[in-house]
């Protein structure tokens, strides 16, 4: 998109599925600078059932903060600025509030096209509710499933199948089969067609269907047996997700007009600004994301990106699905304290009712948090089993590589004032390997900053450097095993002042040394014969200058992957121990 | 007043206009006919390959048909017949590879008003807002089934709604309960016919087996086993033998199961939804270590506080029924009741 001509200040929103939250952004000293953020609960629900109301009320408490007007008498935004510092010349907006787009996936009969276009769907934030077989033809489809087609139509049906140069005929039958489904189906009710199949079939079934439907064609997911490609269609979900189910969110259109930019999926809007971090990284970045309805994660790695976003795996209003996908013993391996299974569920039914609520206690506070290592850890494995652009060995490995940076947001991660409960959390999901950073997104900014870098990118940039990015720490974690108190490494860290530490780390450990925010400092670590800090050779020490954060240098010295975490009160002390170390208070409550 | 939005899913006609009194049973809009269409196999059905089915079949594309009219029929040696009837009411749509494609008419949507009240706004195509002066409880889980009938209020063993409480008299009943847990419970309440189960919360596999079992249920509190709050469960006390209106959640819609006891005039005191947070309401806390106790307002500070776990939220002090003064983050209380 071209470059608008730049504003003096402007808003942006986030309109999550549970918050909405607004920024106000301002030039400083010839600077782009966050103001200030506010937040207020999404109005998706009757009796508001308005986006826009939640957003005022956001806006509205920004200006109680900023002590700014920004609304006018009637609650709209005043644009301009004028004269008097009321307003801002623009609003850009970002939206993740729309439901899951319901996706039919119509394939061949082999496997390997429905499984590749499965996963896209999947990772894409769809939600996949029927698969149908091509070969069949209509007279094999159920009455049933005729019946669900036409009568509760999904988003998006997603055809695909064959490798390129193969047989056209079915897929052409399977174009006409749909056309007569759907004939008498008013317009605004019928689905929109991806066509990510046979290349060869690709204009006979466009010329079937695209007086029909919406229609798009894409890359084949399986253009020959040995290759699978996801990008096109992914990104073609996400598309249709902006155009089409965003579109339908009430108080939309009045929000579009409004806006300077078109409002981009907030995942979308991420994935720009990840790409953006992950060209100033060797390594690149690896981007996690908890949201109330989703989970996302995605790797930036010059030039290549590519993302996985979990629906129903959130801790908000999706956290009894979660619970439900992985099971409460996933969720109760995490709790300091006993609570059945039964309990669990009810626990995170009551999470999903009122997923607005904050908590007030640690023991809730645990309990989102054992949420989000659950949801991180479906995003985190959803991701691997892409494994784009990933080299043998990565390939192959039980972890995740090595990235520089790790990014961390979403409600339960960026609301936590104990920088240790989202380490740890990031930890335990994530699992990194080697030397990282772990940078949180505090304000609730980074989708903003996506949005904001499509329009001025220069604003977007020095957003970025100033305030988006809180930095929690370094992280050393070593891959391996070792027997439970051997020593795994040591480090030395020499200050910028002349200090010198050197420490010993046990197997099995977390510890922490401190480095503050801002500052940096050299440092050598020497790991076990058998364990590898990331150099891709066990017993190879290194060194680096690292930079500091709100937890100074964390090493993880539990091993990679992450072994179980024995029996409860062994496993309930370590976790205690290890939130310890991280500074956190565990026995507050309010 | 109360009010309750009663809308169509999809688009239809709107029957009734504002300012128009209306009875529970009034029909206040009906649906545009829905149709599916359904593959009737000629070929299969009349044993011989698509390409001879043309000469079999007795139906034109755009054919209204009713059940049991013949689609094709099949003569062999003059008097051994196959034939295939229509399975049911319908549209032929098309004819093609030795199939017919049915249109199948399902009849139309409607919805009723639901309660004896005035139409308060009219929602083009979709239906309309009934209004009335009476009690109204927002649940925050229900099933999406709907009932009427008098309140009749359960006390409970500690609470628990157990079976020996329920008996065929009350059948017809909407019954309020602190809380409940046993399934038979809903079994039995179900095989009784009560119209209605009004608790605190409950676990979730019982939430399911409510829906399942087609019973209005609506839960104050959620899930799990917390108790219904006091302020509320007297609040119905002074209802009791009211008749009462308990409307299933509306997902498509995304309305709320609600109570509602019409009256002829406003109750003393207010179930308030939306009421400003201000010294002396009735609040309910929905999270924190005090989750599901009662309170009363007693202090509104100015800005921010910052709580134990090191947040800075806006918030209120409560004072619970107990004494204890404590700090609650806005987002974690509900008003349950304030002075009407």
């Amino acid at each position: 998109m071209a470059e608008q001509a730049t504003p003096e200040s402007f808003l942006a929103a986030d309109i999550g599925s549970t918050m909405t939250h607004a920024v106000l952004v301002d030039r400083v000293e010839g600077v782009y600078r966050m103001v200030a953020t506010a937040e207020s609960p999404t109005t998706l629900q009757a009796p508001e059932s308005d986006i826009t109301i939640g957003l005022s009320r956001a806006i509205r408490r920004l200006q109680d903060v900023v002590q700014r007007p920004l609304l006018d008498s009637l609650g709209q935004i005043v644009l301009p600025e004028r004269v008097s510092g009321a307003g801002v010349d623009a609003l850009v907006t970002v939206s993740s509030a729309a439901p899951p787009l319901r996706c039919v996936i119509v394939g061949m009969a082999e496997r390997q096209s429905v499984e590749s276009a499965t996963r896209a769907c999947e990772a894409a934030s769809a939600q996949v509710v029927a698969r149908l077989p091509l070969a069949g033809r209509l007279r094999e489809w159920s009455d049933e499933t005729i019946e669900a087609l036409v009568l509760r139509p999904p988003d998006v049906i997603v055809m695909v199948g064959g490798v390129d140069a193969g047989p056209v005929e079915p897929l052409l039958e399977a174009a006409r089969v749909l056309a007569i489904l759907y004939e008498e189906t008013p317009a605004e009710r019928r689905p929109s067609i991806i066509y990510a199949g046979n290349l060869e079939a690709r204009r006979p079934v466009a010329q079937e269907l695209s007086p029909v439907f919406r229609f798009r064609a894409v890359e084949n997911v399986r253009p020959s047996a040995q290759v699978e490609s996801l990008g096109e269609l992914q990104a073609e979900l996400m598309t249709t997700y902006e155009e089409v189910a965003l579109a339908r969110l009430p108080g939309y259109p009045a929000l579009r007009d409004t806006c300077a930019a078109p409002i981009l999926g907030s995942q979308h809007a991420l994935g720009l600004v990840l790409q953006l971090l992950g060209s100033r990284e060797n390594q690149g970045v690896v981007g996690v994301d908890v949201g109330g309805a989703r989970a996302f994660a995605g790797v930036a790695r010059n030039p290549l990106y590519h993302w996985a976003s979990v629906a129903g795996a959130g801790t908000g209003a999706a956290a009894s699905t979660l619970v439900e996908r992985v099971g409460p013993d996933e969720i109760g391996q995490w709790l300091l304290e006993e609570m059945p299974p039964d309990g669990i569920v009810d626990r995170a039914a009551s999470v999903a009712l009122r997923p607005h609520g904050i908590p007030q206690s640690f023991e809730e506070l645990g309990f989102l948090h054992a949420l989000a290592r659950a949801s991180l850890s479906v995003a985190v494995g959803a991701l691997r089993e892409q494994r784009l652009g990933w080299d043998e060995a990565e390939r192959t490995s039980s972890v995740l590589p090595r990235f520089d940076l790790i990014a961390a947001r979403g409600g339960v991660l960026g609301h936590t004032v104990q920088d240790g409960a989202a380490m740890l959390t990031c930890l335990d999901s994530v699992q990194p390997v080697g030397l990282n950073r772990l940078v949180i997104d505090r304000h609730s900014l980074w989708p903003q900053v996506g949005a904001i870098g499509q329009v001025w990118p220069l604003a977007a940039v020095q957003l970025l450097q100033q305030d988006a990015l809180y930095h929690a720490g370094t992280i050393i974690a070593p891959v391996g095993e070792l027997r439970h108190g051997a020593r795994a490494l040591r480090i030395v860290v020499r200050y910028d002042d002349g200090r010198t530490i050197e420490r010993d780390v046990a197997f099995g450990d977390v510890t922490r040394l401190p480095l503050a925010r801002g500052a940096r400092a050299d440092i050598e670590v020497y790991p076990h014969r058998r364990l590898d800090i990331g150099t891709g050779h066990a017993g190879q020490g290194g060194r680096a200058r690292v930079p500091g954060g709100g937890l100074g240098i964390v090493v993880d010295a539990r091993g990679r992957p992450l072994p179980s975490l024995g029996r409860v009160e062994d496993r309930r002390a370590r976790i205690r121990q290890w939130l310890d170390v991280l500074g956190c208070d565990v026995g507050s409550s309010d | 007043m109360v009010s309750r939005p009663r809308l169509l899913r999809g688009k239809g006609h709107v029957l009734v206009r504002e300012g128009q009194p209306v009875e529970a049973i009034t029909l206040v809009a009906r649906g545009d006919a829905d149709s599916a269409p359904r593959v009737i196999d000629v070929a299969a059905g009349l044993g011989c390959s698509p390409s001879q089915v043309a000469g079999y079949l007795r139906v034109r594309v755009g054919d209204s048909l009713a059940v049991g009219d013949l689609v094709a029929e099949r003569r062999r040696w003059g008097f051994w017949r196959t034939s295939i009837g229509s399975p049911f009411v319908g549209r032929v749509q098309s004819i093609s590879d030795g199939r017919v494609i049915l249109r199948e008419t399902y009849p139309p949507e409607e919805v009723l008003a639901g309660m004896p009240g005035v139409v308060h706004c009219v929602h083009p195509d979709r239906g309309a807002t009934v209004a009335a002066t009476g009690a109204h409880l927002r649940g925050c889980w229900g099933t999406s089934h709907g009932g009427t009938g008098p309140i009749v209020v359960l006390d409970g063993d500690d609470g628990w709604l157990e079976t020996a409480h329920l008996g065929l008299r009350l059948r017809g009943s909407i019954l309020v309960a602190p809380r409940v847990r046993d399934p038979q419970v809903v079994r039995r309440a179900a095989t009784y016919l009560v119209s209605g189960l009004v608790v605190g919360s409950l676990p979730v596999p019982l939430a399911l087996l409510c829906e399942e079992s087609g019973l209005a249920v609506l839960a104050t509190d959620g899930f799990g086993g917390t108790p219904m709050s006091e302020a509320i469960y007297q609040g119905l006390r002074a209802l009791e033998q009211k008749g009462a209106v308990l409307f299933g959640a509306d997902r498509f819609n995304q309305a709320p199961a609600e109570l509602v006891v019409p009256l002829a005039q406003r109750p003393q005191m207010a179930l308030a939804r939306y009421q400003e947070l201000s010294v002396g309401a009735i609040v309910r806390l929905t999270a924190g270590p005090h989750r599901g106790g009662i309170g009363v307002i007693c202090e509104v500070p100015e800005g921010r506080v910052r709580t134990a776990l090191g947040d800075w939220v806006s918030g209120v002090y409560v004072r619970l029924a107990r004494g204890e003064r404590v700090f609650v983050a806005m987002v974690n209380l509900q008003v349950v009741a304030c002075e009407a």
